[in-house]
C-alpha cells in the first residue's frame, strides 16, 4: 500500500461517512433552520426593498 | 439500463420536484426567494456550496485530464483553488460582513453605479447559463437510455427550472443537500472497487510509469501558471456570493467554506484516482485505447460497480449535474431581473414584481441554455472561457471596491469592467483568427514579436488592461 492509496482511502472516508455526517447535522439543524424561515427569524426581518436605496458601504472608513 | 436503476432515477426526479413544491409556501418576498431570507446555517451551506460548484466538468473532465496528465491535476491545477477559497473565506467574507447585498453585480452598483453593474451582470449571466452541464445531461440520456440529445437537455433543464421557480433558493439549497450526499457517497463507493480492480496505485504505476506521478506535471511553466491563475475566478464566482449573502452570519459561512475545502480536496483525489485507473485500463487493453477522455469515468464505473450500485452512481451523476444546473439558472435569472431589468427599466419594481419576473426568467434562462447547448457548436466551444470573461470583467473593480476606499469613481468601474471585457474578447478573436492549433496542449498558439502566446494566457493580458482602466478612471473620473 502506497501513500497514494492511503490518500484515496482518506478521500473515501471524507466523501462517504463524512458526507453522511454533514447530512445528519443538516437534519438535526433543519427544524431550527426552517422554523427561522417560517416566522420570527431572519427570513421575515424587514429589509430594504431591493433598489430602494443605497446599500451600506462595506469598505472601512478611510 | 436495468429497471431498478431506472426506478432510482425516476424516484430521484420526483423527489426533487416534491421538495420544490413543499418549500414554495415559504417564499414571502424576493430576499426569501433569492437568498433564502439570509437564514442558512453551516450544514446546509456546506452541501449547497460543494454540490453547486462541482459539476460534470469536474467529474468527467478532471477524470479525463487525470488519465492523460496524472496527479498534476490534483496538485497544480486543483490546489490553487484551495488557496483562493481560503482567501475568500477569511478576507472577502469579512469585508462583506453586515452588508445587505443580494448579488455580485449589486456590489458593483453600490460602488460604481449602473454601467459597471450591468457589465458585471451581463458577464455573470453568460457565465451562469449551465450549457456544459446540460450537454453532459444530454449525452448521459443518449448513452444510457438511447434518448435523442434534446430530450436529456430539456428534461434536466425543465425539472431544475420548475422546482427552483417554485421554491427559489430554499428549493435549490434543500435539493442541494440530497444531491450533495448522493454525489459524494456514490463517488466514495466507486473508489475501492476501482483500486481493487487495477491493483492499487502500485498497479497503476507499474502500467503507466512514473510520468503521471509528477505533482508539477511536464507542461511549460507559463501554461501551468495560466491554468493556476484561473483559480482567481473563485473571487468572482456568483454562486459563492449568493451563498455569502444567504448565510445567517460570518461564522457559519466561514465554517462552511473550510469544510467545503476539505470535501473538494477529497472529491478531486477520488476523481484523479478513477481517472488514472482508467488510463491503466486503457493501457492494458481492458478499455479501448481511443476512448474519449470525458467517457473514461463512466466506463470505469460500469466495469466495476454491480447493478443497483451502478444505478445509485447514476443518481450521483444526475445529482452532480442538476445541483449545478439549478443553482446557476437561479443566478442567471437573478442577473436578468434584479441586476439588469430593475436598474435599467423599472427602478421602482416592488418585491412581487421582481419575484414574478425572476420565476419567468428562470424558465427563459433554461430555454436559452438548452438552445445554445444543442444548436450552437461554435458558441459551445467558447463557453469554457466564460469564466475568463467574468474574471477579466469583474475581478479588478470588485477587489478595488472592497479594498481600495477613496479610489472609487463610476468611470473607474466602467473603464475597468469594460476594458477587461473588451480585451478578453479581442484576445480570443485574435487567437481564433490567426492562431495555430497546438495538439499537445489542445489549445491555440500565436507568435507575437517572437513571443509564444497561448489562448490560455488571456488573463495575463486582460487583468492588466482592466487595472489600467481602473487607474485611468480613478484619476480622471469624479467620485459619486
Amino acid at each position: 500500500v502506497t501513500g497514494w492509496d492511503v490518500a484515496a482511502w482518506v478521500a473515501v472516508a471524507v466523501l462517504g461517512p463524512g458526507a453522511v455526517i454533514i447530512f445528519v447535522a443538516f437534519l438535526l439543524d433543519a427544524r431550527r433552520l426552517l422554523g427561522r424561515a417560517r416566522g420570527g427569524g431572519a427570513g421575515d426581518e424587514p429589509r430594504a426593498a431591493p433598489g430602494a436605496g443605497p446599500h451600506p458601504d462595506p469598505s472601512p472608513e478611510p | 439500463v436495468p429497471v431498478i436503476d431506472l426506478a432510482i432515477v425516476v424516484a430521484y426526479f420526483a423527489g426533487m420536484l416534491a421538495l420544490g413544491y413543499a418549500v414554495a409556501g415559504r417564499i414571502k418576498g424576493f430576499a426569501d426567494f433569492f437568498v433564502a431570507g439570509r437564514a442558512l446555517t453551516t450544514p446546509i451551506l456546506i452541501c449547497s456550496i460543494v454540490s453547486s460548484y462541482y459539476g460534470l466538468d469536474v467529474l468527467f473532465g478532471d477524470a479525463g485530464d487525470s488519465a492523460r496528465e496524472g496527479v498534476v491535476v490534483w496538485f497544480t491545477y486543483g490546489r490553487p483553488y484551495t488557496l483562493v477559497m481560503l482567501l475568500a473565506a477569511f478576507v472577502i467574507v469579512r469585508r462583506l460582513e453586515d452588508t445587505r447585498f443580494l448579488s455580485l453585480p449589486d456590489i458593483l452598483a453600490a460602488h460604481y453605479g449602473r454601467p459597471a453593474q450591468v457589465a458585471g451582470a451581463v458577464a455573470s449571466f453568460f457565465y451562469a447559463l449551465p450549457i456544459m452541464a446540460l450537454m453532459g445531461l444530454a449525452a448521459l440520456g443518449q448513452v444510457l437510455f438511447g434518448l435523442p440529445l434534446w430530450v436529456g437537455a430539456v428534461v434536466g433543464a425543465l425539472l431544475s427550472a420548475v422546482y427552483t421557480a417554485m421554491g427559489g433558493f430554499w428549493a435549490d439549497s434543500l435539493t442541494d443537500t440530497i444531491q450533495f450526499v448522493v454525489m459524494c457517497v456514490s463517488l466514495a463507493l466507486v473508489v475501492p472497487f476501482v483500486l481493487e480492480g487495477v491493483g492499487g496505485f502500485a498497479g497503476i504505476r507499474e502500467t503507466l510509469g512514473d510520468d503521471l506521478f509528477a505533482p508539477l506535471g511536464t507542461a511549460p511553466f507559463l501554461y501551468t501558471a495560466a491554468y493556476a491563475l484561473t483559480a482567481l475566478s473563485v473571487l468572482v464566482e456568483p454562486l459563492f456570493y449568493q451563498r455569502i449573502f444567504a448565510a445567517r452570519d460570518t461564522r457559519v459561512l466561514r465554517a462552511a467554506f473550510l469544510w467545503g475545502i476539505g470535501i473538494w480536496a477529497a472529491y478531486d483525489w477520488a476523481v484523479t484516482t478513477v481517472g488514472m485507473a482508467g488510463a491503466t485500463l486503457m493501457a492494458n487493453g481492458t478499455l479501448p485505447a481511443d476512448l474519449p477522455r470525458d467517457q473514461i469515468l463512466l466506463r470505469v464505473v460500469s466495469l466495476y460497480l454491480p447493478t443497483g450500485l451502478s444505478g445509485f452512481f447514476l443518481g450521483g451523476v444526475l445529482a452532480t449535474a442538476m445541483s449545478t444546473v439549478d443553482s446557476y439558472l437561479l443566478v442567471a435569472a437573478g442577473n436578468v431581473v434584479y441586476d439588469i431589468y430593475r436598474p435599467l427599466v423599472d427602478p421602482r419594481a416592488d418585491d412581487r414584481t421582481l419575484l414574478r419576473y425572476t420565476r419567468w426568467s428562470l424558465l427563459l434562462s433554461a430555454a436559452a441554455s438548452v438552445v445554445i447547448a444543442l444548436y450552437f457548436e461554435r458558441i459551445k466551444e467558447a463557453w469554457n472561457f466564460t469564466a475568463t470573461i467574468l474574471t477579466a470583467t469583474v475581478l479588478v473593480p470588485l477587489l478595488a471596491a472592497l479594498f481600495l476606499p477613496g479610489r472609487r469613481t463610476p468611470l473607474a468601474g466602467t473603464l475597468s469592467a469594460g476594458g477587461g471585457l473588451a480585451s478578453v474578447v479581442i484576445f480570443y478573436l485574435a487567437l481564433e483568427a490567426w492562431g495555430m492549433p497546438d495538439d499537445d496542449l489542445e489549445t491555440l498558439r500565436l507568435e507575437v514579436l517572437g513571443l509564444e502566446v497561448l489562448r490560455d494566457y488571456a488573463l495575463f493580458f486582460s487583468l492588466p488592461v482592466s487595472a489600467l482602466g481602473y487607474l485611468v478612471g480613478a484619476l480622471l473620473g469624479r467620485r459619486r
